[in-house]
């Protein structure tokens, strides 16, 4: 009987939708609006919507996650990438500092992963700026660069674009919800 | 009928009770279209500028200046209703403006002795801007010109007043000033000043809201902005 504004010894029964205490004179549940006095095809309908809504909010918590992972895919490409190339050009004179500019890149890009199951709107748009940016950067000082990993670079940000749309898409939901 | 206080709906009725505050995703979605083109456009002019030698001149720096100061005004034109409120300054302060000014002196400093400290210690080298003016005839005047009033204007109005005002559709008031302070900190293309760039642009985003005026922040950028340029010509130019 969670979030229910009912204080538990005034309450008669649970909510069947929501399962928040409420009281037997109530006609609606005062937390989620069930018609707990309505017909029995507006109970039906009433669940109807809600589980579709449930649904599709479950389908934009899956876009989330994938875009999740997507953070967690470019983190752990800049780490490969920065010790292959250290490990190839380990006598240029800026190896070190490109080493270690990966490792912090990587390690950027793990924290947008782990902060996006807090705040997935804000993690996604702050990582797909900073791909983007490094992208751009990247094909300013070599252009063929632009190309090498095109396909993984689209589903990229294909996938951050998409967990953007579900996370404004979830938050709305989920107010409705509860 | 008396609602039960904290309902989200009437019990009798079951009107809802909570007005819903976020707009519709295609709304939002939309507005961070608009946030991007912004982005977009101040991250081509910057590129241009800091990586095309082409471009490494004072004219062509100012033709950019005009450029970029083009875009925020333009965008804050079409954002004019929910940002003409911030244009104002109703409850001017001369206490507040002291402290902010004092705040950005001092981070100021303190960014001038370690970013001179990291050039010299890592990189072996000293950067100094003021060279770039140095022959020309009002040198100090136009580097004050261009690197402390410009900037100060320019980016208060595209990256405080539009661009915060335009992440307020998308996200709530936290998550804004991370995404302005992160997207103005990045866009000044350098690795390194990302440790002063972070919290200084947080916490003019932070007075922006708070004063709930792009004037204070004006000031604090403009203070920071023109210690630095002080600390330059003091270093270069012998006293």
């Amino acid at each position: 009987m969670e979030n229910s504004p009912i204080p538990a010894q005034q309450a008669n029964t649970t909510c069947t939708a929501c399962t928040s205490a409420i009281v037997l004179d109530d006609n609606f549940c005062n937390s989620c609006g069930y018609p707990v006095k309505g017909t029995e095809e507006e109970k039906d309908n009433f669940m109807a919507n809600r589980i579709s809504k449930q649904i599709d909010l479950n389908t934009h918590a899956e876009s989330m996650k994938k875009a999740g992972y997507s953070l967690y895919w470019i983190a752990g490409s800049f780490l490969l990438f920065g010790f292959i190339m250290f490990a190839v050009n380990q006598e240029a004179e800026d190896a070190v500092f490109t080493l270690i500019l990966n490792i912090v890149l990587s390690a950027v890009f793990a924290l947008l992963g782990v902060w996006s199951r807090n705040k997935p709107l804000t993690a996604f748009i702050v990582a797909l700026t900073l791909y983007g940016l490094i992208t751009i950067l990247n094909a300013i000082v070599e252009p063929a660069s632009l190309l090498r990993g095109i396909i993984v670079k689209i589903v990229v940000v294909t996938w951050l674009i998409k967990g953007m749309k579900a996370a404004m898409d979830a938050e709305k939901l989920s107010r409705e919800l509860n | 009928m008396a609602v039960v206080n904290g309902s989200r709906y009437c019990g009798t009725c079951g009107h809802r009770q909570i007005v819903d505050d976020i707009p519709e995703t295609s709304y939002r979605f939309l507005q961070l279209k608009q946030v991007g083109l912004f982005f977009g456009l101040h991250l081509i002019i910057c590129c241009l500028a800091e990586f095309v030698d082409y471009f490494d001149t004072l004219k062509w720096m100012a033709v950019f200046d005009i450029i970029l100061a083009t875009i925020n005004i333009s965008f804050v034109a079409l954002n004019w209703s929910t940002v003409k409120h911030y244009l104002k300054w109703p409850d001017f302060s001369i206490q507040k403006l002291s402290l902010y000014v004092g705040i950005a002196m001092l981070i100021s400093l303190f960014t001038h002795y370690t970013i001179t400290w990291i050039n010299e210690t890592i990189f072996d080298k000293h950067v100094y801007y003021y060279y770039a003016f140095a022959d020309l005839k009002y040198g100090k005047a136009l580097m004050l010109l261009s690197m402390a009033v410009v900037p100060a204007l320019s980016e208060e109005l595209g990256f405080r007043a539009y661009l915060i005002n335009g992440l307020l559709k998308i996200v709530d008031v936290k998550q804004a000033i991370i995404i302005s302070s992160f997207l103005f900190s990045i866009i000044h293309l350098s690795f390194l000043s990302l440790y002063w760039l972070l919290p200084f642009s947080m916490f003019i985003a932070y007075i922006f809201l708070k004063e709930k005026t792009m004037w204070y922040g004006v000031c604090f950028h403009f203070a920071f902005n023109l210690t630095a340029c002080l600390f330059e010509i003091i270093d270069v130019v012998p006293l």
